[in-house]
């Protein structure tokens, strides 16, 4: 079986865009919870997660996106999940209540702007931070 | 000279052992032992002959006209010219022992009349000595015997009428040296003649014996040719059973192996009546003479009613009489079967038979080791190649897989066949075939990286030209001098298109579900390896629901001498003919298709069916893991899409429905191999979906991410209901569809479906 999702990270103003596409069910949530999580520095100001190429998401995803929330909250970071309104689990995300706690936007600019303008930088203006290039798989 | 001759051998007889002359006048009935009756004819004749000669000779001597006058001389040479007459006769006649005795007394009263027309004149002594040796040298010492005596009364005859004085002590002396003579010949000749028949008898056993061994010699020759050792098994076990056969004269023969998981005898070659019947008949050990034998492990013979009141032999039941088996013994000790022959005649066999038989089972036992050594290398031999393809099919919603990989015939080499299946997640499915050029571990390895190459490629580009030309770089670069055939084809069963690409390949063939057959065409290009630079096209199709995509390689179409065109013919008219079940389509195709039957080369055959989707209802039976889930997906959304539930129900369907079998994998006792099920009935105005599992229900805890899956089920279907059992949970989800529009209007409709493609690079 080929994998069901892929993700790509990219450093973006002083954060970190992940774009996962395909489908997060049970079989792949943990691991891509876990290297979403290692990929992300503490210089950095939180994780911008751009879902809309996801074609899947289950409770397990969505189990996954509370924790890393979670996490990232504690160490005064934050996660903004990016779910354009034609996105297929959008209708999901909304039905898990995720919005209540994770923050979610429309676009990866808009999630970006939020996210500076919530988030102090830990370590100056500018951190400087970088993400792996290569894709991963899952 | 005859004096002397005669005195020696005569004391040398008569003295020292009296049971010999016993013997030698006892026997009645050896008149012609150790003498043949021509070389006897010849010898009277020429003695004829001879007197008549020497008769002539000493009428010359003396004047024959004594007794007759006048009529003397006629007399004497009539009688004379009478003798050459008659030894001419008896030279070319059919005289028996007694007519030739009779003519030496015929002799002997021939010879008194010349001696008396001459008036005992002349030497006829000298022919009475010829005449005795006639008497006594031809016959048995019983009859010659007799002769002495007349010899010597004719002998005497001239007393009565001859002028010339006589002296008692002269005629005495002549009787005597005649008596002497006589026994002289007699003991001698008979002594050489017993001699030369004691040789005879000698030389005639040596003969048989020889001849015997000659036939034994022959028997094991034929059993033990070494040319034989080239044969295939079967043949040669038949090949053996005919040569048995031919040298013992039996009509029937048959070869049991013994099965050692049955615990019997199982026939596995025989000939003549009957042979038909007995071919794999089943012995059980200890059963008749061959489950006798087998247990005793020495030979046995029977007759007729045989061991027991039963049939001699279980093999041939009431066609047999005699039945010789022995055991197939190798190691000395271990019985591997049991050779046995038999006849519908009373027959016994002699030791020698039952020794060649012997024989030619030791001979046998050796072969079908070494056979079965053979089968061994081979069957490692496959076992590597198995290694190098997929263990198992995997399991694609809406496809029927099934594959196959025939070894060649000669060999313990390993072929350079390969085929694979590579799943995309999104439902479709990639097909690979290929054939490495040549054989043995390079070419098996070289299709072992082939292989992995491809499904690295696969799995980052699932465009069959870009994986085809990927690999063509990577084996140019890699394998200067290795060639490999490759075909690539990505399906889709949710709507049967078909991309694919092929490099030297032989093209797919696709049969309809209206039973027609067509080789796709398009998308080819040349073999991997043979160009330094791209050009790999696909070409595309779209197959109906029920149709066949077989591939293949040249094994199965290609034979020396036959044209390529002709083989695809013969395979394009075999697949209208086949079932449609792939498993049995890859059989009949094996059985039916290839021009050397199994002799040929390596074949492997992947035939992919597309299931016609049943539109009252779809049934899953899953293994209990995660990675089952997205199988799940994409057979409900196959079905879901064709029974025409809108996109977007689809999606909270599925949604729901994986969060039903998420539970379900959780609920599995892991390790093992548990399964849920997945039943989906089309209502017409709705769905309704069942899963079911065989694990305990386990109440989530509060805030758990299975709580959240509960609460996604309730929210994403009208109905949902989860019963615990003793055996499993049960989760039933329902969920009407209008037709119209969404079942549940007021949850928000605003998004759109993107579509169920998955992420295409």
């Amino acid at each position: 079986m080929s994998p069901l999702a892929r993700m790509e990270m990219r450093t973006e103003g002083g954060a970190i865009v992940a774009v996962v596409a395909g489908e997060v069910d049970i079989s792949n949530a943990a691991d891509l919870g876990s290297a979403l999580e290692g990929a992300v520095p503490q210089r950095a100001l939180g994780l911008v997660l751009d879902l809309s190429e996801a074609t899947y998401i289950d409770s397990a995803g969505i189990h996954l996106l509370f924790r890393l929330g979670g996490r990232l909250t504690r160490r005064r970071q934050q996660l903004r999940v990016v779910v354009p309104d034609g996105a297929p689990i959008r209708k999901i995300v909304t039905l898990a209540g995720l919005g209540w706690t994770v923050p979610h936007d429309r676009t990866v600019p808009e999630a970006l702007t939020n996210l500076r303008a919530e988030v102090t930088p830990q370590l100056g203006e500018e951190a400087w931070v970088s993400a792996p290039d290569s894709p991963y798989y899952f | 000279m005859v004096d002397q001759g005669s005195m020696a051998p005569q004391g040398r007889a008569r003295m020292p052992r009296l049971a010999f002359l016993r013997e030698l006048f006892a026997r009645a009935d050896q008149s012609s032992q150790g003498a043949d009756i021509e070389t006897a004819r010849k010898l009277v004749g020429m003695l004829w002959g001879l007197s008549a000669v020497l008769a002539a000779a000493f009428l010359a001597l003396a004047t024959p006209d004594v007794p007759l006058g006048d009529a003397g001389w006629p007399s004497a040479i009539l009688i004379v010219l009478l003798s050459v007459a008659g030894a001419r006769w008896v030279f070319s006649s059919e005289l028996g022992f007694g007519q030739l005795l009779m003519i030496s007394y015929l002799g002997l009263a021939q010879t008194a009349l010349l001696q008396w027309l001459a008036g005992g004149a002349a030497p006829y002594r000298a022919l009475f000595l010829l005449w005795l040796g006639s008497g006594v040298g031809v016959h048995s010492a019983r009859r010659g015997a007799l002769f002495i005596p007349a010899v010597v009364g004719f002998g005497s005859l001239p007393l009565l009428y001859s002028s010339a004085p006589h002296t008692g002590i002269g005629i005495l002396t002549d009787a005597m040296v005649w008596v002497a003579i006589g026994l002289a010949l007699l003991f001698l000749i008979e002594r050489v003649r017993m001699q030369r028949a004691a040789m005879m008898s000698i030389e005639r056993d040596a003969r048989e014996r020889a001849e015997e061994a000659v036939k034994k010699v022959r028997g094991l020759e034929a059993v033990a040719d070494a040319a034989l050792a080239h044969l295939p098994f079967d043949e040669l076990l038949s090949e053996l059973l005919a040569r048995v056969s031919r040298v013992l004269e039996v009509e029937q023969a048959a070869i049991l192996l013994h099965d050692e998981e049955r615990e019997c005898l199982t026939v596995r070659a025989a000939r003549g009546p009957g042979a038909e019947l007995a071919r794999s008949k089943r012995v059980p050990m200890g059963a008749g003479i061959a489950g006798q034998v087998a247990i005793e492990r020495r030979p046995v013979f029977a007759e007729s009613e045989g061991v027991a009141g039963a049939p001699p032999s279980v093999v041939w039941e009431n066609r047999v009489r005699s039945v010789l088996a022995v055991p197939l013994l190798v190691e000395g000790a271990r019985v591997i079967g049991v050779l046995q022959v038999g006849t519908s005649e009373g027959r016994s066999f002699s030791e020698d038979d039952t020794q060649l038989l012997q024989l030619a089972a030791d001979r046998l036992a050796v072969a079908i080791d070494r056979a079965r050594l053979n089968e061994q290398a081979h069957h490692i031999a496959a076992t590597l190649q198995r290694s190098l393809l997929p263990s198992s099919n995997p399991e694609v919603p809406g496809l029927e897989l099934a594959t196959r990989y025939q070894p060649g015939a000669d060999g313990t080499q390993v072929g350079g066949d390969l085929y694979d299946i590579v799943p995309y997640s999104d439902g479709r499915v990639g097909l690979a075939i290929g054939d490495v050029v040549g054989r043995g571990i390079e070419a098996a390895s070289l299709m072992g990286q082939i292989r992995n190459s491809l499904r690295a490629y696969a799995m980052e580009d699932d465009r069959p030209e870009q994986v085809v030309e990927r690999l063509n770089l990577l084996m140019h670069h890699w394998q200067q001098d290795r060639i490999a055939t490759l075909s690539y084809l990505v399906l889709d069963p949710r709507n049967g298109h078909v991309t694919f690409a092929t490099a030297g390949h032989l093209p797919p063939l696709v049969l309809g579900p209206d039973g027609s057959a067509s080789y796709l065409e398009g998308g080819e290009f040349v073999p991997l390896g043979v160009l330094p630079f791209g050009g790999y096209t696909a070409g595309e199709a779209v197959i109906k629901p029920g149709s066949t995509v077989l591939l293949y390689t040249d094994g199965l179409v290609e034979e020396r001498g036959m044209s390529i065109d002709d083989g695809l013919d013969r395979l394009r008219d075999a697949i209208q003919r086949a079932p449609t079940d792939p498993d049995a389509m890859c059989d009949f195709l094996l059985a039916e298709v290839p021009p050397n039957g199994a002799a040929g080369d390596d074949v492997a055959i992947l035939a992919t069916r597309l299931v016609p989707v049943d539109l009252t209802r779809l049934d899953l039976k899953l293994p209990a893991e995660p990675e089952s889930l997205a199988l799940m997906r994409r057979a409900l959304e196959r079905w879901l899409g064709t029974i025409g539930v809108p996109e977007d129900i689809a999606y909270e369907l599925k949604v729901a429905c994986g969060e039903a079998c998420m539970n379900a994998v959780e609920h599995a006792y892991p390790p093992g191999d548990a399964t849920f099920e997945v039943h989906a009935v089309n209502l017409g105005t709705g769905v309704e979906i069942v899963v079911r599992d065989f694990g305990f229900w386990r109440p989530p805890r509060a805030g758990s991410d299975r709580g959240r899956g509960l609460e996604l089920m309730k929210r994403l279907t009208d109905s949902m209901k989860v019963v615990p059992g003793s055996e499993g949970t049960t989760v039933h989800l329902a969920k009407a569809v209008r037709k119209d529009g969404y079942a549940r209007p007021d949850v928000e409709r605003r998004h759109q479906v993107a579509g169920l493609e998955a992420p295409r690079r």
